[in-house]
């Protein structure tokens, strides 16, 4: 059971090179211009005009309003309705219920690059382009979740449901009183991915999202370093408060994070 | 019985009207459209299979397809073999493991935007940090993204780095599973811990190792945004890629139906690495439960 410390600083040197984009992103966003220019290491003071310029100049407290708000709406709707799917698939015996988890099966293999126009022109008839629930609506429907979640209903033994069902139990009680709280790491694996998905998504809302106002926070920093191509400082300071978001909910969540992964095999 | 079967349908119908409208039917749409020249201000029109000609007649199309299978040849080893051997050494006994793998997942979750402006300001030619350590080394070469010849291995470098976490956690999920006994009977027989690694370990990821070449095959043939942020496509369309060709026809030229014929190609391939997905992870036998 002894430790290796020959591996140990090999790691520590691989983590050191591999964290140091981070490092540069951050160290470089309290640098001035001068100090970009010069190739300082390190800025001689803290330097918040980088900041202050990215709050004042552009929509960036917007845009991190509305991910915040796509994220968690589409999040909250998408686990609700897998978790009623997937009871219904995973718990239900019904005519059919077969054919429908096939169907969800083949769901997996759309990819949305291939449905992103005909999914575009149906958003532009549903009169949804450039509106919040034209972003989070189709979010909601995840098949690669349901299937997850219906293998996790299927695992329950049936001793808990029976004992219910014979006190009289409805299967909304059934679901949401015994289903629910057994299965509650796979659901909150599938929340955390779902919102990480959601705040990191760039194709979709680049899609949907014309008007400036309506951008989230990666397509309309992604604009914003378009036209300030040389504001590096700038740039990065708007990365650190893009950052930090993610980097707290990652703090808390990162073990339901890394579960969710490798439950589904799932990568965007 | 009567009342379940209503319960069941009941509890699906969210879920499978927004599967119905957003998936099948897009779907759908998506191979009529291809069949027609299909622009946002007037009446689509049948042409058959004409966007499928002009595609195949279409050098830019070829090269994007092109560099689609570049970037994956650029990408899908090193994180394949990257992955294995960095859970290798955070599955070791080591110190700080936890912390070390909390910091290479980190990368992972940070949006696609944060980390391409992050690594064109690496790559930045007059004052990014990576030309001025080879400067420091005596190579004077500045232009990663602006030569033709190394803008998508740049590229590349940047996905790896970005990616790299995500396997690694599923290597380390894959080598948890394995049995200690079998390696105290190797060290009983006399192993050392390469031939443990060698003709112990990687035999018996053999599922993980088919998993992760798949996902992130998949995963690479999709590229978009990386270019789109970094170089646009650029230099001399050596970045470009499929999506983004695709991207271009349809919301910047209003090709839409040639758009979608593209896409359909893509689904295509996308389909058949997909069935091998499915073949790896879901049918036949599984480790998991």
């Amino acid at each position: 059971m002894k430790k290796s410390k020959l591996l140990t600083w090999i790691a520590i040197i691989i983590i050191v090179i591999y964290v140091f984009p981070i490092f540069w992103m951050i160290i470089s966003s309290f640098k001035s211009d001068l100090e970009i220019l010069t190739q300082k290491v390190f800025p001689s003071k803290l330097n918040f005009g980088n900041y202050t310029y990215i709050f004042k100049q552009s929509g960036v407290l917007n845009w991190l309003l509305n991910s915040t708000f796509v994220s968690l709406i589409s999040t909250f709707g998408v686990v609700i309705i897998t978790v009623l799917a997937a009871y219904s698939l995973g718990r239900l015996k019904y005519p059919g219920n077969k054919f429908l988890f096939y169907i969800t099966l083949a769901g997996i293999m759309i990819p949305l690059q291939a449905i992103m126009i005909p999914r575009y022109l149906l958003l532009r008839d549903l009169n949804l382009l450039n509106k919040y629930w034209g972003l989070i609506i189709p979010y909601m429907v995840n098949p690669m979740f349901v299937l997850i979640v219906s293998q996790f209903f299927k695992g329950i033994p049936n001793e808990f449901e029976e004992a219910a069902r014979i006190d009289g139990a409805g299967e909304l009680y059934i679901l949401f009183r015994i289903m629910v709280p057994l299965a509650k790491p796979s659901l909150v694996a599938i929340a955390v991915f779902s919102f990480v998905s959601t705040w990191n998504d760039f194709l979709w809302p680049l899609i949907v999202m014309t008007d400036q106002k309506m951008y989230t926070l990666p397509v309309g920093l992604a604009t914003f370093y378009g036209s300030y191509t040389m504001k590096y400082g700038v740039t990065m300071a708007g990365n650190v408060i893009a950052a930090l978001p993610i980097f707290i909910f990652f703090m808390i969540f990162q073990e339901q994070l890394i579960q969710g992964l490798t439950v589904g095999g799932l990568k965007e | 019985m009567k009342k379940r079967t209503l319960s069941g349908y009941l509890l699906f119908t969210p879920f499978g009207l927004l599967y119905a409208l957003f998936l099948i039917y897009p779907l759908i749409q998506g191979f009529r459209m291809a069949f027609y020249e299909w622009d946002l201000f007037s009446e689509p029109k049948f042409i058959g299979f004409e966007n499928f000609l002009t595609m195949f007649n279409d050098s830019t199309f070829w090269s994007s397809l092109w560099n689609t299978i570049y970037f994956v040849i650029l990408t899908v080893p090193f994180l394949v073999i990257l992955g294995f051997l960095i859970a290798l050494l955070l599955n070791a006994k080591i110190y700080f493991r936890r912390i070390f793998r909390v910091m290479f997942f980190f990368p992972y979750i940070l949006s696609i935007t944060i980390v391409c402006s992050t690594w064109a300001f690496l790559y930045q030619p007059q004052f990014g940090i990576i030309s001025k350590i080879f400067r420091a080394i005596g190579i004077n070469y500045t232009g990663w993204l602006t030569n033709p010849n190394t803008a998508m291995p740049a590229i590349a470098l940047t996905t790896i780095w970005w990616t790299l976490g995500f396997n690694v956690i599923l290597y380390l999920a894959g080598l948890q599973e394995i049995s200690p006994t079998i390696y105290e009977a190797a060290t009983i027989d006399g192993a050392n811990s390469f031939q443990k690694t060698f003709f112990i370990t990687l035999p018996l990821l053999k599922r993980t190792h088919a998993l992760v070449l798949v996902l992130q095959t998949i995963a690479s043939l999709q590229i978009f945004g990386q270019v789109y942020i970094m170089t646009g496509g650029g230099p001399y369309g050596k970045t470009r890629v499929l999506i983004q060709y695709i991207y271009d026809q349809g919301f910047r030229y209003f090709k839409m139906g040639y758009a979608q014929a593209m896409a359909l190609f893509f689904f295509v391939i996308m389909f058949i690495v997909g069935i091998i997905q499915f073949r790896l992870t879901l049918g036949g036998g599984s480790d998991k439960s």
